[in-house]
């Protein structure tokens, strides 16, 4: 009901808004003055039209869950006309982990010691120290696009500086390589296991973490890729650029099992109590009666999710031929 | 002398005179003109330049000064003329009403499109948060900030964040995953004080020269202090743990920039970080129910300085919705 009363309130300010906002137009000097009828501009300097700009980029990811990626790249484009170009952007990627990744790493058992995994999360988790080595890590991404430039104008800057100015949407494709983690598999089925044991079947002891240390395999995949930026033009040559992108495509970010619905599931159930009378835990695997195959105890495509993979690049564009041309 | 012919005169002097030493941008981009500059009497050769000028005027009869398109013009850009004073000074109206449409001139500098000085900037908006992978935090915000100047305004904002939060997928999965759990807050209200600062302003053609089309935009920077209310979402040990909102101071600075769709109305964005220390969960967990009990132990002891960026998407409505330049075009 809440939600309900505050779209209803955002409607109906939007709506007033608009309403009351009918006498007074943006472009009402224009159209009812001498110059009705007349383009809104006129020499304009095509900074883009028929010209080829390239330059670095330097880019970083945003709202990652494991790694953070600094982009290191390049844009070349070709533009047909002033509102209308087509190119492309390549980068490289270092990788950061975050801050959630970090505290996976960090995690230690009331011991103090590194987390290892267990029968209710094995292949899922490999451990606390082996956590980073599962994680997928972002390499390399090439990216055709389309950009088409609806917005050209100019800026002033604490009324010195005065800048050309334009705001260009962008869509293509292309691919992205990165590294994931391996498939394998850990069932009950011990001939068919493919994952390392993270324990002596025989002692039943724990095996130190390197021994099951997680694998990454190459992949590439491809992907489509749609954002919006800005081109700030210092001289008729040079200008700096600004881009948020969203690259969406399907990885196993975390190198985690997560295919299947829920179903049976591990639960934290109270075994009895101790002699201070303090209930005493255990996990339980609990069937639960749905039909669910959480977890598979498969690392594989299954366990590939949607992520958004925003980030945003700042760059230097360098225009050739150097003369733009003078719209009529 | 008489006051208009006075300043008639200044201005044609002005006119004909400088074209030949000042450009639009000046090499050294400062262009100042003080009161003093306006009240002194006028070189003598402006006069005669002025006079030499009225007379070209008359023998083509073609021509209209700056001065009288200045005059004919009505703040709001209209064409409206004092036919009977005109008539009076036996001008011919029409034939310059006719000139001037066929010879509109282009000021160097133009009008701002929409004055900000002693109006009141209201805001409301919808925002999401932009950096917590674990909680999605929406909010509706209101804010108000007057103008004290055209760059620099005071203001309040307001935003409530309370049954609109969104737990992702993300804490679920690892901890299925690995048994950690990353503690997550609730927030329910906040409130600052701001200074706006508009540093960039500008206008867009669409599509360029093909169109008549042309929307004017500024970029604001903002920053202030306040407080909000936040709690942590029991998830370490939810049986036993619960939380009251505790309020917390908070600074925020951000930036946004608008598109005029009138003189008083446009759309923005904004991107804006309330910096606030915040409390979480204890990640410590006891087996004794009388420790599990004990509220002492259910905060980790030391405060976390806190990031909560959101993206606001919004309506700038200024109030009065109409104003007056002080000067014609």
């Amino acid at each position: 009901m809440m939600r309900f009363i505050l779209a209803l309130a955002m409607a109906a300010a939007i709506l007033g808004s608009l309403t009351v906002s009918k006498p007074v137009l943006a472009q009402e000097i224009l159209l009812e003055g001498p110059l009705a009828g007349e383009p809104a501009v006129r020499k304009l300097i095509q900074y883009r039209k028929l010209r080829v700009s390239v330059g670095p980029q330097v880019g970083y990811t945003i709202l990652n869950d494991y790694m953070h990626n600094i982009l290191l790249g390049g844009r070349l484009e070709f533009n047909l006309t002033d509102w209308l170009g087509i190119g492309g952007v390549g980068y490289y990627a270092l990788n950061i982990t975050t801050k959630l990744t970090d505290h996976i790493t960090d995690a230690s058992n009331i011991g103090g010691e590194s987390t290892v995994p267990s029968e209710s999360n094995y292949p899922s988790y490999t451990g606390s120290a082996n956590f980073k080595h599962q994680v997928a890590q972002l390499k390399m991404m090439f990216l055709g696009q389309v950009s088409l430039v609806p917005f050209r104008g100019k800026m002033s800057m604490f009324e010195k500086l005065f800048v050309g100015l334009d705001w260009e949407i962008f869509f293509g494709g292309g691919v992205v390589m990165f590294d994931e983690r391996s498939d394998c598999i850990y069932t009950d089925d011990v001939d068919s296991r493919t994952c390392e044991p993270y324990f002596d079947e025989s002692t039943g002891e724990l095996l130190d973490p390197n021994d099951y240390k997680p694998t990454r395999d190459s992949r590439t995949t491809g992907v489509f890729s749609f954002g919006s930026g800005f081109a700030a033009y210092f001289n008729d040559w040079f200008a700096v650029h600004l881009e948020y992108r969203v690259t969406p495509f399907r990885w196993n970010a975390g190198g985690t099992d997560e295919a299947g619905q829920s179903g049976g599931e591990w639960e934290q159930m109270s075994i009895g109590e101790d002699d201070e009378g303090n209930p005493i835990y255990t996990w339980t695997y609990s069937e639960g009666g749905g039909e669910g195959d959480y977890p598979d105890g498969r690392i594989n495509k299954d366990d590939r999710k949607w992520n958004w993979n925003q980030s945003i690049a700042i760059g230097f564009l360098f225009h050739f031929p150097f003369k733009p041309s003078i719209a009529k | 002398m008489n006051r208009a012919i006075f300043k008639r005169m200044v201005m044609s002097a002005t006119l004909v005179l400088l074209p030949s030493q000042i450009f639009a941008q000046e090499e050294d981009n400062t262009m100042s003109f003080s009161e003093d500059e306006v009240e002194a009497e006028p070189p003598e050769e402006a006069v005669e330049e002025e006079a030499a000028s009225e007379e070209a005027t008359e023998e083509t009869g073609e021509d209209v000064s700056e001065a009288d398109i200045l005059s004919a013009l009505s703040d709001e850009g209209d064409v409206s003329v004092d036919k009977e004073a005109a008539a009076a000074a036996g001008i011919d109206v029409e034939e310059k009403e006719k000139s001037i449409e066929a010879r509109h001139p282009i000021w160097a500098v133009q009008q701002i499109y929409a004055l900000r000085r002693g109006r009141l900037d209201v805001q409301p908006s919808f925002g999401i948060s932009m950096n917590d992978p674990y909680m999605q935090h929406q909010s509706v915000n209101l804010g108000a900030a007057y103008y004290i100047t055209e760059v620099l305004a005071a203001g309040v904002s307001f935003n409530f964040y309370r049954w609109l939060e969104a737990e992702s997928e993300l804490n679920f999965e690892v901890s299925r995953a690995s048994h950690q759990i990353v503690p997550i807050n609730q927030y329910f209200w906040g409130g600052q004080l701001n200074f706006t600062y508009v540093p960039m302003y500008g206008k867009f053609a669409l599509f360029g020269s093909h169109t008549q089309w042309i929307f004017h935009w500024d970029v604001w920077i903002l920053g202030g202090g306040g407080f909000i209310f936040t709690r942590p979402q029991p998830v370490i040990d939810p049986d036993f743990r619960e939380f009251d909102f505790k309020m917390k101071f908070c600074f925020n600075l951000g930036i946004g920039g608008r598109l005029y769709l009138t003189r008083f109305a446009a759309i923005y964005l904004e991107l804006r970080d309330y910096i606030f220390p915040e409390e979480l969960e204890s990640l410590e967990t006891f087996a004794r129910a009388e420790d599990r009990r004990d509220p002492d132990k259910w905060l980790q002891e030391e405060h976390k300085l806190t990031n909560n960026v959101m993206f606001h998407v919004g309506l700038s409505l200024f109030i009065p919705f109409t104003f007056e330049y002080e000067l014609p075009k």
